[in-house]
Protein backbone atom coordinates (compact mmCIF):
# COMPACT_ATOMS: atom_id res chain seq x y z
CA UNK A 1 0.00 0.00 0.00
CA UNK A 2 1.10 3.84 -1.13
CA UNK A 3 2.39 5.86 1.76
CA UNK A 4 0.69 9.15 1.14
CA UNK A 5 1.94 12.27 2.76
CA UNK A 6 -0.29 15.14 3.91
CA UNK A 7 -0.76 16.64 0.14
CA UNK A 8 -1.79 13.12 -1.53
CA UNK A 9 1.12 12.13 -3.54
CA UNK A 10 3.20 9.38 -2.91
CA UNK A 11 6.48 9.68 -2.19
CA UNK A 12 7.80 8.18 -5.62
CA UNK A 13 5.57 10.30 -7.66
CA UNK A 14 7.09 13.24 -5.54
CA UNK A 15 10.80 12.46 -6.35
CA UNK A 16 9.36 11.69 -9.99
CA UNK A 17 8.65 15.49 -9.76
CA UNK A 18 11.00 16.91 -8.55
CA UNK A 19 13.49 14.83 -10.79
CA UNK A 20 10.90 16.56 -13.88
CA UNK A 21 11.37 19.84 -12.69
CA UNK A 22 15.06 19.97 -12.00
CA UNK A 23 15.61 18.26 -15.51
CA UNK A 24 13.41 21.14 -17.05
CA UNK A 25 15.32 23.21 -14.77
CA UNK A 26 18.51 22.27 -16.89
CA UNK A 27 17.06 22.67 -20.43
CA UNK A 28 16.06 25.88 -19.96
CA UNK A 29 19.44 26.60 -18.08
CA UNK A 30 20.90 25.29 -20.91
CA UNK A 31 18.81 27.10 -23.71
CA UNK A 32 19.47 30.17 -21.99
CA UNK A 33 23.44 29.72 -21.85
CA UNK A 34 23.58 28.83 -25.64
CA UNK A 35 21.18 31.44 -26.71
CA UNK A 36 23.22 34.12 -24.86
CA UNK A 37 26.66 32.32 -25.93
CA UNK A 38 25.45 32.15 -29.72
CA UNK A 39 24.34 35.59 -29.11
CA UNK A 40 27.37 37.02 -28.30
CA UNK A 41 29.34 35.00 -30.94
CA UNK A 42 26.88 36.69 -33.37
CA UNK A 43 27.35 40.14 -32.14
CA UNK A 44 30.97 39.85 -32.47
CA UNK A 45 31.22 38.61 -35.54
CA UNK A 46 28.80 41.65 -37.11
CA UNK A 47 31.65 43.58 -35.20
CA UNK A 48 34.43 42.15 -36.79
CA UNK A 49 32.40 43.32 -40.20
CA UNK A 50 32.20 46.46 -39.62
CA UNK A 51 35.45 47.14 -38.18
CA UNK A 52 37.11 45.55 -41.38
CA UNK A 53 34.55 47.97 -43.65
CA UNK A 54 35.97 50.99 -41.72
CA UNK A 55 39.53 49.81 -41.42
CA UNK A 56 39.38 49.05 -45.17
CA UNK A 57 38.08 52.43 -45.80
CA UNK A 58 40.49 54.11 -43.35
CA UNK A 59 43.34 52.46 -45.48
CA UNK A 60 42.41 53.31 -48.72
CA UNK A 61 41.82 56.96 -48.04
CA UNK A 62 44.89 57.40 -46.54
CA UNK A 63 46.95 55.55 -48.83
CA UNK A 64 45.23 57.97 -51.27
CA UNK A 65 45.52 61.02 -49.96
CA UNK A 66 47.95 62.81 -51.94
CA UNK A 67 50.09 62.58 -55.01
CA UNK A 68 53.88 61.32 -55.92
CA UNK A 69 53.02 58.76 -53.42
CA UNK A 70 56.93 56.91 -52.04
CA UNK A 71 55.33 53.80 -50.54
CA UNK A 72 57.83 51.52 -48.02
CA UNK A 73 55.96 48.08 -47.50
CA UNK A 74 57.31 45.50 -45.05
CA UNK A 75 55.67 42.17 -43.20
CA UNK A 76 54.09 44.57 -40.88
CA UNK A 77 54.35 47.69 -41.58
CA UNK A 78 53.17 50.43 -44.35
CA UNK A 79 54.71 54.11 -44.77
CA UNK A 80 52.98 56.27 -47.32
CA UNK A 81 54.67 59.71 -47.84
CA UNK A 82 52.86 61.95 -50.35
CA UNK A 83 53.60 65.09 -51.98
CA UNK A 84 51.16 67.95 -51.16
CA UNK A 85 51.22 71.44 -52.16
CA UNK A 86 52.76 72.97 -49.04
CA UNK A 87 55.06 69.97 -48.56
CA UNK A 88 55.58 66.55 -47.64
CA UNK A 89 53.05 64.00 -45.51
CA UNK A 90 53.87 60.85 -44.19
CA UNK A 91 51.49 58.38 -42.77
CA UNK A 92 52.44 55.07 -41.47
CA UNK A 93 49.90 52.25 -40.54
CA UNK A 94 51.88 49.33 -38.13
CA UNK A 95 50.96 45.86 -37.15
CA UNK A 96 52.03 44.91 -33.23
CA UNK A 97 51.41 41.75 -31.37
CA UNK A 98 50.07 38.62 -32.25
CA UNK A 99 46.20 37.93 -32.26
CA UNK A 100 44.48 37.95 -29.96
CA UNK A 101 46.62 40.95 -28.10
CA UNK A 102 47.25 42.29 -31.40
CA UNK A 103 46.91 46.04 -32.69
CA UNK A 104 46.89 48.00 -36.16
CA UNK A 105 47.67 51.73 -35.31
CA UNK A 106 47.72 54.42 -37.54
CA UNK A 107 50.57 57.24 -37.45
CA UNK A 108 49.20 60.34 -39.11
CA UNK A 109 51.52 63.21 -40.55
CA UNK A 110 53.46 64.75 -37.82
CA UNK A 111 52.30 63.26 -34.83
CA UNK A 112 53.72 61.08 -32.12
CA UNK A 113 50.87 59.43 -31.13
CA UNK A 114 48.91 56.32 -32.85
CA UNK A 115 45.28 56.09 -33.50
CA UNK A 116 44.25 52.18 -32.80
CA UNK A 117 42.68 51.41 -36.29
CA UNK A 118 41.62 47.64 -35.63
CA UNK A 119 42.44 45.26 -32.39
CA UNK A 120 41.35 41.98 -34.36
CA UNK A 121 44.12 41.53 -37.15
CA UNK A 122 45.12 38.02 -37.96
CA UNK A 123 47.79 39.27 -40.74
CA UNK A 124 48.74 42.02 -42.32
CA UNK A 125 51.24 42.26 -44.88
CA UNK A 126 51.70 44.98 -47.84
CA UNK A 127 53.78 45.31 -51.00
CA UNK A 128 54.60 47.95 -53.52
CA UNK A 129 55.26 47.97 -57.07
CA UNK A 130 56.34 50.70 -58.50
CA UNK A 131 56.48 50.33 -61.90
CA UNK A 132 52.27 50.28 -61.72
CA UNK A 133 52.07 52.68 -58.77
CA UNK A 134 50.64 49.51 -57.13
CA UNK A 135 50.14 48.73 -53.74
CA UNK A 136 48.63 45.81 -52.10
CA UNK A 137 47.58 44.90 -48.71
CA UNK A 138 46.94 41.51 -47.46
CA UNK A 139 44.36 41.94 -44.10
CA UNK A 140 43.04 39.33 -42.06
CA UNK A 141 40.97 40.29 -39.48
CA UNK A 142 39.51 37.17 -36.99
CA UNK A 143 37.08 36.92 -33.51
CA UNK A 144 37.18 33.33 -32.58
CA UNK A 145 37.43 31.02 -35.05
CA UNK A 146 35.98 32.90 -37.34
CA UNK A 147 38.47 34.66 -40.02
CA UNK A 148 38.07 37.55 -42.20
CA UNK A 149 40.18 37.68 -45.40
CA UNK A 150 40.77 41.47 -46.80
CA UNK A 151 42.51 42.00 -50.10
CA UNK A 152 43.12 45.43 -51.03
CA UNK A 153 44.96 46.97 -53.98
CA UNK A 154 45.68 51.01 -54.18
CA UNK A 155 46.39 52.21 -57.88
CA UNK A 156 48.16 55.15 -57.05
CA UNK A 157 47.51 57.97 -59.73
CA UNK A 158 50.14 60.24 -59.81
CA UNK B 1 4.23 17.88 -19.75
CA UNK B 2 3.52 21.25 -21.28
CA UNK B 3 6.53 22.99 -20.29
CA UNK B 4 8.88 20.64 -21.43
CA UNK B 5 6.84 20.83 -24.81
CA UNK B 6 6.69 24.63 -24.43
CA UNK B 7 10.34 24.41 -23.63
CA UNK B 8 11.37 22.31 -26.51
CA UNK B 9 9.51 24.52 -29.16
CA UNK B 10 11.81 27.35 -27.57
CA UNK B 11 14.72 25.10 -27.99
CA UNK B 12 14.36 24.19 -31.42
CA UNK B 13 12.62 27.80 -32.53
CA UNK B 14 16.26 29.41 -30.62
CA UNK B 15 18.70 26.91 -32.77
CA UNK B 16 17.12 27.50 -35.47
CA UNK B 17 17.03 31.04 -35.65
CA UNK B 18 20.79 31.24 -34.13
CA UNK B 19 21.71 28.63 -36.90
CA UNK B 20 20.19 30.76 -39.69
CA UNK B 21 21.43 34.07 -38.01
CA UNK B 22 25.09 32.40 -38.50
CA UNK B 23 25.23 30.84 -41.77
CA UNK B 24 24.39 34.79 -43.07
CA UNK B 25 26.99 36.16 -41.25
CA UNK B 26 29.13 33.60 -43.03
CA UNK B 27 27.38 34.80 -46.08
CA UNK B 28 27.95 38.21 -45.49
CA UNK B 29 31.81 37.73 -44.12
CA UNK B 30 32.34 35.98 -47.66
CA UNK B 31 30.43 38.63 -49.43
CA UNK B 32 33.04 40.88 -48.15
CA UNK B 33 36.16 39.26 -48.84
CA UNK B 34 34.83 38.87 -52.25
CA UNK B 35 34.21 42.89 -52.61
CA UNK B 36 37.69 43.42 -51.46
CA UNK B 37 38.85 40.76 -54.20
CA UNK B 38 36.86 41.90 -57.18
CA UNK B 39 38.03 45.70 -55.98
CA UNK B 40 41.19 44.72 -56.04
CA UNK B 41 41.66 43.51 -59.30
CA UNK B 42 39.90 46.10 -60.62
CA UNK B 43 42.67 48.63 -59.36
CA UNK B 44 44.78 46.17 -60.82
CA UNK B 45 43.28 46.63 -64.02
CA UNK B 46 43.33 50.44 -64.15
CA UNK B 47 46.83 50.22 -62.78
CA UNK B 48 48.31 47.50 -65.94
CA UNK B 49 49.19 49.18 -69.19
CA UNK B 50 47.25 47.62 -71.23
CA UNK B 51 48.60 49.97 -74.23
CA UNK B 52 52.05 49.24 -73.25
CA UNK B 53 53.87 46.12 -75.87
CA UNK B 54 53.44 43.79 -72.80
CA UNK B 55 49.74 43.64 -72.72
CA UNK B 56 48.98 45.16 -76.30
CA UNK B 57 47.55 40.95 -77.31
CA UNK B 58 45.37 41.10 -74.06
CA UNK B 59 43.21 43.59 -75.70
CA UNK B 60 40.65 42.49 -78.39
CA UNK B 61 41.03 44.03 -81.91
CA UNK B 62 39.82 47.63 -82.29
CA UNK B 63 35.71 47.51 -83.02
CA UNK B 64 35.77 43.81 -82.70
CA UNK B 65 33.40 43.77 -79.85
CA UNK B 66 34.96 40.41 -79.17
CA UNK B 67 35.37 39.76 -75.52
CA UNK B 68 38.75 38.80 -74.24
CA UNK B 69 38.89 36.14 -71.47
CA UNK B 70 42.30 36.62 -69.08
CA UNK B 71 43.50 35.18 -65.81
CA UNK B 72 45.55 37.14 -63.44
CA UNK B 73 49.17 35.47 -63.05
CA UNK B 74 50.28 38.31 -60.67
CA UNK B 75 50.44 42.13 -60.08
CA UNK B 76 48.87 43.63 -62.82
CA UNK B 77 49.98 40.53 -64.97
CA UNK B 78 47.09 38.89 -67.34
CA UNK B 79 47.57 36.19 -69.48
CA UNK B 80 45.14 35.29 -72.36
CA UNK B 81 42.92 32.02 -71.47
CA UNK B 82 39.40 30.56 -73.11
CA UNK B 83 36.41 31.68 -71.67
CA UNK B 84 34.87 30.88 -68.07
CA UNK B 85 36.24 30.60 -64.37
CA UNK B 86 40.36 31.80 -64.68
CA UNK B 87 40.68 31.24 -61.57
CA UNK B 88 40.31 30.74 -57.69
CA UNK B 89 41.45 32.83 -54.95
CA UNK B 90 40.66 31.50 -51.31
CA UNK B 91 39.54 33.86 -48.69
CA UNK B 92 38.41 32.80 -45.18
CA UNK B 93 39.45 29.32 -46.20
CA UNK B 94 36.85 29.33 -48.96
CA UNK B 95 37.91 28.70 -52.75
CA UNK B 96 36.01 31.09 -54.54
CA UNK B 97 35.93 31.69 -58.40
CA UNK B 98 37.46 34.35 -60.23
CA UNK B 99 36.09 35.23 -63.75
CA UNK B 100 38.14 38.38 -65.55
CA UNK B 101 36.73 39.86 -69.20
CA UNK B 102 38.38 42.69 -71.23
CA UNK B 103 36.17 44.07 -74.19
CA UNK B 104 36.67 46.83 -76.51
CA UNK B 105 34.48 49.95 -75.97
CA UNK B 106 33.84 52.24 -78.78
CA UNK B 107 33.27 55.56 -77.00
CA UNK B 108 32.37 57.84 -79.73
CA UNK B 109 31.48 55.35 -81.96
CA UNK B 110 34.29 57.00 -84.75
CA UNK B 111 37.40 56.08 -85.37
CA UNK B 112 39.80 52.40 -84.98
CA UNK B 113 41.43 53.46 -81.90
CA UNK B 114 40.90 51.76 -78.73
CA UNK B 115 38.66 54.64 -76.78
CA UNK B 116 38.97 52.68 -73.84
CA UNK B 117 39.04 49.31 -72.72
CA UNK B 118 36.16 47.73 -70.86
CA UNK B 119 36.35 44.92 -67.77
CA UNK B 120 34.33 42.77 -65.75
CA UNK B 121 35.18 40.88 -62.66
CA UNK B 122 33.22 38.39 -61.42
CA UNK B 123 33.74 36.65 -58.00
CA UNK B 124 31.70 33.89 -56.62
CA UNK B 125 31.30 33.52 -53.01
CA UNK B 126 28.47 30.70 -52.47
CA UNK B 127 27.22 28.42 -54.73
CA UNK B 128 25.12 29.40 -57.50
CA UNK B 129 25.32 31.52 -60.49
CA UNK B 130 23.48 33.71 -58.67
CA UNK B 131 25.80 34.33 -55.58
CA UNK B 132 28.81 36.45 -57.61
CA UNK B 133 29.49 39.46 -57.25
CA UNK B 134 30.26 41.16 -60.43
CA UNK B 135 32.10 44.95 -61.10
CA UNK B 136 32.44 46.89 -64.30
CA UNK B 137 35.13 49.27 -64.99
CA UNK B 138 36.27 51.27 -67.81
CA UNK B 139 39.78 52.50 -68.28
CA UNK B 140 40.87 55.05 -70.94
CA UNK B 141 44.43 54.94 -72.57
CA UNK B 142 47.27 56.88 -71.26
CA UNK B 143 48.80 59.81 -72.53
Amino acid sequence: MKTKPGNGFSVVELMVGIASGAMIALVFVALLVFSYKGWFRLSAERDMLREADVTMRTMDRIVRSGSNAVVTAGASNLTVQVAMTNGVMVHSFQKTGTWPTSHLLYTPPGGSSSVLVSNRVNTFSCAWYPTNSLVTINLGLREGSETLDMPLSIFLRN
Amino acid sequence: MMSIIILAVLAIAGAAYLGQANSMVAVQRNRMSALATASGYVEEIHATDWWGSAMTNRLPSPKSFVTNTVRRSGPCTWVSVSAGVTGFVTNNGVSMPVSTLIYYVDADGGGSSYDCVGATVSVGYRSGLSNQLVLHTLVGPRW
